[in-house]
């Protein structure tokens, strides 16, 4: 025979448990309730017992999918064990807690026993990781299927238009009479044009250098493409010997840049604009430098989706490394990535 | 100066007066070239426009190149979800409203004539006819 627990030590567990208890007759009347519902409700135990029923602060209960507020009520119910409900906080703000019921025996009152578990802190956590690993998936394939289709265009459309420019141009070298000639040119160059565009699109989604050539050399086209685009003059200086990395590595660094320098001729406000490489010591270091408008860090204004900085600092954490963003209003930019090579660089190779 | 940069300048600057516009732009195809250049301007807040190259049917003066009809943004916000190489004259020089009308030259749409303002508003039908005014104008001095 198990040894009977002290009634005193009863009472110190319902007087010092961490979760909530309340104890509810038959018509939902909080008849008893432990300190921990002050934490948890923000009312104390006088406001409640006696005076208060459990409906008056439940705002329905969720199971699963389920919400559903008074019908099949769990006070009119027998025990239950783990659902969510919603309650109302003495300040005025609904939350939830998750909660399981005990009915007693007959003999024993009846009574409904609540115990009550605060869980916000739990699901923020579960909430960022879920998150995080949501960020992270979407970034991988958002990466996997640009390449897909950029390589899809480059050597699939943009082999075919090439293909009928040379046909075209074997058809010119014809005699045929001048205004068929002219004709077939107008054609020739409108498939110039169009694999122009193609391989112009192409490289927009990804470039395919970055896996031939590597991060510095992909970057050095880009900045071409983006000084003819944005007119920004822009300044890359590279220190140590060019390498290759991991290719999740060289893929982060060059989106970050991107985005980093895309930021800046939205916002910045600027005429020039300064890039910076190095590896040192096994550490990575790339910034984009601008002297433009800058912006208070404090309170972002989000002038576009608000998704940039996040996904640089997503891309970054990804490959182990740390983003810094310096800003102060008529100082400039700064974007900052420092990448630690070590490990991860062999684990990482997914793209 | 009568050189034909200083002409299209003064036309530039008295379009943009009567508009009452930030700034005001000319764009051509170079011949020989697919691309399209911001040429010359008045108004503006630095050099970028003299940088930027467009490809046929990009920007503002790309569009009203192609479609050969003028073209109207009005409150152009930068948080749309628009690629921001669509109209990079709009990011250089902070614009949110902006015409853009076709110029001919020997009858083909060969330049485009542009007004722009900073601050959100609507361009009236009297300015997009004085606009298109000032474009044939220009058309026979740049004819020839």
């Amino acid at each position: 025979m198990r040894q009977k627990t002290s009634e005193p030590l009863f009472k110190d567990i319902f007087q010092y448990g961490s979760d909530a208890i309340v104890i509810l007759d038959d018509k939902g009347i909080i008849i008893d309730a432990n300190p921990s519902i002050e934490m948890l409700t923000g009312y104390c135990t006088e406001e409640l017992i006696h005076k208060m029923s459990l409906c008056d602060i439940c705002h329905g209960m969720e199971r699963c999918a389920d919400f559903t507020v008074c019908i099949n009520c769990f006070t009119t119910l027998e025990s239950m064990s783990s659902f969510k409900i919603r309650l109302l906080h003495r300040k005025g703000h609904i939350f939830s807690v998750s909660a399981s019921t005990t009915r007693l025996p007959q003999n024993a009152g009846g009574f409904l026993i609540v115990v009550l578990r605060d869980m916000s802190e739990y699901n923020k956590q579960d909430q960022k990781y879920v998150q995080k690993k949501m960020a992270n998936y979407m970034i991988q394939a958002q990466e996997g299927e640009r390449k897909r289709v950029s390589r899809e265009l480059h050597d699939g459309v943009g082999q075919t238009i090439y293909s009928m420019i040379v046909g075209l141009n074997i058809i010119e070298q014809m005699e045929l009479e001048n205004d068929l000639k002219s004709h077939f040119q107008l054609v020739r160059d409108m498939a110039v044009q169009a694999l122009s565009e193609v391989r112009h699109i192409s490289v927009d989604l990804r470039p395919s250098s970055l896996d031939d050539w590597g991060f510095v050399p992909a970057l050095r086209s880009f900045i071409k493409q983006f000084e003819r685009t944005y007119g920004i003059v822009t300044r890359l200086s590279v220190v140590g010997q060019e390498r290759r990395y991991g290719a999740s590595i060289e893929t982060a660094l060059y989106r970050i840049c991107q985005e980093a320098m895309i930021n800046a001729a939205k916002y910045a406000n600027i005429d020039t604009l300064e890039i910076h490489f190095e590896e040192q010591d096994q550490l990575l270091y790339l910034a984009v430098i601008d002297l433009g408008r800058g912006f208070n860090l404090e309170k972002i204004e989000v002038m576009g989706t608000g998704l940039g900085l996040y996904g640089m600092r997503e891309r970054a954490k990804l490959i182990g490394g740390t983003l810094k963003i310096t800003s102060g209003c008529d100082h400039g930019t700064t974007i900052r990535v420092y990448v630690p090579l070590g490990k991860e660089e062999e684990i990482i190779h997914d793209h | 100066m009568d050189t034909l940069a200083g002409v299209i300048n003064k036309y530039l600057e008295e379009l943009r007066q009567r508009t009452d516009a930030d700034f005001s732009a000319f764009a051509c195809q170079e011949p020989g070239e697919a691309v399209i250049r911001w040429k010359y301007a008045v108004g503006n807040k630095n050099e970028r426009f003299r940088r930027i190259v467009l490809r046929s049917g990009k920007g503002i003066a790309g569009k009203v190149l192609m479609a050969g009809r003028p073209m109207i943004l009005e409150n152009y916000e930068h948080r749309q979800h628009d690629d921001p190489q669509e109209y990079p004259i709009l990011y250089a020089e902070e614009l949110r409203s902006a015409l853009g009308v076709p110029v001919l030259i020997a009858g083909r749409v060969k330049g485009v004539l542009l007004i722009g303002y900073r601050n959100p508003c609507r361009i009236e039908e009297v300015i997009v006819g004085l606009v298109k005014q000032v474009a044939k104008e220009m058309e026979n001095i740049i004819g020839i």
